[in-house]
C-alpha cells in the first residue's frame, strides 16, 4: 500500500474545517457555475484537501456535481441529475440517475431521493465530515442566449 | 466459453445499443458510444441553429475539469481549443461547438463527441503530486491577503520555451504577473522550483519571484541558498502571512 492509499481513509475519516465561503464563478464558463472551497483537519498541514461545486446552469432537471479532492484526486464524488446513464463500460451494469462515487472503487452507487441543492450540499459535506463555518449559496441559475 | 461463431450483425447491435437519443430542455441528447476515461459514456447535443444544426457538450466536459480541480485558465482554453481543433470543433466560453447538416449530422456528432471526450482527457495531463495540498493551503492564504490578484497555478513560458503551471500575484492594474510564487512541500521539489524560477527569470526579468517552503519539509540552508541563486525570495511557511501583506503594496524584501 503506497502513502496515497494510506492516507486517504484518514482524510475521509477525519473532520475537516473550510473556514472561507466560497464564491460561484462562471466568468470563464457561462454553461455552468462552479464555486471551490478548501478544507483542512485542524493542525494537519497533510489532511488537505479541496471541496469543488459545479452546477449547470440551464440544464433540467437541474445538473450538480460535487467533488472532494486530496492531492488533486477525486476520492468523494456527487453527481446529481447527471443528465444521462452513468454507464461504466468498465465495469457491469449503469447507473442513470443520481449517483455518489467513493473511493477507493469509485463505482456509481444510486441514490433516487430528489432534493434541492442546499440538501444536496448538506448530505455531502455531512458524508465527506467536513464542517463549515458559514452558509453556501445556491448557484445562479439561467444563463444569456447564445446567438446560433 | 470459447465463443465459436462470430456475427458482424450481432456486434454491430452490441454497439448500436450503446446509442441513445432523448429529448430534454437543451435539445436532443446523444449518448454515443465514446467513454471519458472513468467509462462513462459522453453525450452531446443537437439543436437547430439559424440555417444548420448545432452540435455541442453543453459545457459538460467542461464541468468535468472543472470537478477535477482543473481551472480553464487563458492558457488552458488555449489547448483545450488546440484539442478541439483537431476534431474541427471550436471550444468557446468552455463548450464544445461544430455546425452540423442533415447529411452530415451523424459524422459531427462523433466529431464532437471525440472533442469533448479529449477535452475532459486534460484532467490526465495534470501532475498528481503531494504538493498539491500545500499548494492549496498557499494559495488559500494569498486570496485572504490579496484578494482577486491571487490565481491559481497557470502556464508561463520560460526562456528555454519550457511551459510551467505556477501560481501568481496579477499587478495592482491586473495587467499583467507581478509574482511568481513557487510552493516548495519537501525537498525533492526544490531542483523544480529552482528551475522553474530560473527559467522564467529569462522570459520576464520584471516579475518577482518567491518560494515558500513547509517548514517541516526539512529544507537545509544549502537548498534555500541554491533557491535564492534564481533571484527568488525564499521564505518558510511562518513567515508568509508577512511576505504576502507586503505583496499588496509590492514592497520588496531583501534577501
Amino acid at each position: 500500500m503506497n502513502e496515497f492509499d494510506a492516507l486517504v481513509p484518514q482524510f475521509l475519516e477525519t473532520e475537516k474545517t473550510a473556514h472561507i465561503r466560497p464564491r460561484w464563478q462562471t466568468a470563464r464558463h457561462p454553461d455552468y457555475a462552479e464555486a471551490k472551497m478548501a478544507v483542512a483537519a485542524p493542525g494537519s498541514r497533510i489532511l488537505i484537501g479541496l471541496v469543488v461545486l459545479t452546477a449547470h446552469r440551464v440544464r433540467l432537471p437541474p445538473k450538480y456535481g460535487f467533488s472532494l479532492l486530496f492531492r488533486g484526486q477525486r476520492v468523494l464524488a456527487l453527481d446529481v441529475n447527471p443528465g444521462r446513464a452513468h454507464r461504466n463500460l468498465l465495469l457491469p451494469g449503469s447507473v442513470a440517475g443520481t449517483h455518489w462515487q467513493r473511493w477507493p472503487t469509485m463505482d456509481a452507487e444510486l441514490d433516487n431521493r430528489d432534493q434541492n441543492f442546499a440538501a444536496w450540499l448538506r448530505d455531502f459535506l455531512r458524508t465527506g465530515n467536513i464542517v463549515t463555518t458559514f452558509g453556501v449559496l445556491s448557484p445562479p441559475r439561467g444563463v444569456q442566449l447564445r446567438l446560433v | 466459453m470459447a465463443i465459436k461463431e462470430i456475427s458482424a450483425a450481432d456486434i454491430e447491435k452490441a454497439i448500436r445499443d450503446l446509442t441513445v437519443a432523448e429529448k430534454t430542455n437543451l435539445g436532443i441528447e446523444v449518448t454515443v458510444p465514446v467513454a471519458y476515461g472513468d467509462g462513462t459514456l459522453v453525450t452531446v447535443i443537437v439543436e437547430p441553429g439559424k440555417s444548420e444544426l448545432v452540435v455541442h457538450d453543453a459545457g459538460f466536459s467542461a464541468m468535468r475539469l472543472s470537478g477535477a480541480g482543473v481551472s480553464l485558465t487563458t492558457n488552458v482554453n488555449r489547448r483545450l481549443s488546440e484539442f478541439a481543433q483537431r476534431y474541427r470543433c471550436e471550444f468557446k466560453d468552455a463548450r464544445v461547438t461544430a455546425a452540423a447538416k442533415m447529411d452530415d449530422i451523424a459524422q459531427v456528432v462523433c466529431l464532437v463527441a471525440n472533442a469533448a471526450r479529449a477535452v475532459a482527457d486534460y484532467a490526465y495531463e495534470i501532475r498528481r503530486q503531494a504538493e498539491v495540498d500545500f499548494r492549496v493551503v498557499v494559495l488559500n492564504k494569498l486570496r485572504e491577503i490579496v484578494g482577486d490578484r491571487a490565481h491559481e497555478a497557470d502556464e508561463f513560458r520560460g526562456k528555454s520555451g519550457r511551459l510551467y503551471r505556477i501560481p501568481f500575484v496579477l499587478k495592482p492594474d491586473r495587467t499583467g504577473p507581478q509574482n511568481f510564487v513557487s510552493t516548495v512541500a519537501n525537498r525533492p521539489a526544490v531542483p523544480i522550483s529552482y528551475a522553474t524560477l530560473s527559467d522564467l527569470r529569462g522570459a520576464y526579468p520584471d516579475v518577482e519571484r518567491d518560494a515558500v517552503y513547509d517548514d517541516d519539509a526539512g529544507l537545509r540552508d544549502e537548498d534555500r541558498t541554491f533557491l535564492r541563486s534564481a533571484d527568488a525570495q525564499v521564505f518558510g511557511w511562518m513567515e508568509a502571512d508577512v511576505r504576502f501583506r507586503a505583496l499588496i503594496h509590492n514592497v520588496q524584501k531583501p534577501n
